[in-house]
């Protein structure tokens, strides 16, 4: 079963995940969703980068950022042109479920994964949206 | 690591310590706590 990890797990794993988060996964395959990544680029793209890169102009620093948070091709993405009719669907029907969070219901239930997400970010939206559907929703300590 | 301009050898797990230092997670953790965006919202 596809795991789609939120954005501080994707961060986490792409930091080099800790035993907790590799147990959680399981070897399974990941993914995550282009919002949660695109959340995780703003927070990367707004980063000082410290002293580490703070001598480069702010191009190559730019570029370095970029590099460091790009996907590996392991990570699946499924495009947004497929889960924008069943997001507007979700959201319709579902209170409280915002755009962010339609979107990993969505790609959840077109990879038929489970989602994986921080504790300190949980969501009650999708939390209850998965629950609804029968996706597998889980959280662990962060 | 692929920089665009060149490309960066470093040992196995070394980019992924540097995305850590770069954006820890307390800092992403806060940025998302602060996040404006309705879209991006977690709910």
């Amino acid at each position: 079963v596809t795991v789609l990890l939120d954005d501080h797990l994707l961060r986490d794993w792409m930091a080099g995940p800790d035993p907790q988060l590799r147990r959680a996964v399981r070897r399974e395959p990941l993914a995550t969703t282009n919002l949660w990544y695109a959340r995780l680029c703003k927070s990367a793209a707004r980063a000082t980068a410290g002293a580490l890169l703070g001598e480069l102009p702010t191009a190559q620093r730019r570029e370095v950022v970029a590099a460091l948070v790009r996907l590996p091709d392991s990570i699946t993405v499924v495009p947004m042109r497929d889960l924008a009719w069943r997001m507007g669907t979700l959201v319709a029907q579902h209170r409280g479920l915002s755009t962010l969070g339609s979107e990993a219901v969505a790609a959840a239930e077109a990879l038929g994964a489970r989602v994986l997400a921080s504790s300190r970010d949980d969501s009650p939206g999708i939390r209850q949206c998965c629950a609804d559907l029968g996706i597998r929703y889980s959280t662990i300590d962060r | 690591v692929d920089l665009g301009f060149g490309v960066l050898t470093v040992p196995a797990g070394t980019a992924g310590r540097l995305l850590d230092e770069i954006l820890p997670a307390e800092e992403h953790y806060a940025a998302v706590a602060a996040e404006d965006d309705p879209d991006l919202v977690t709910g």
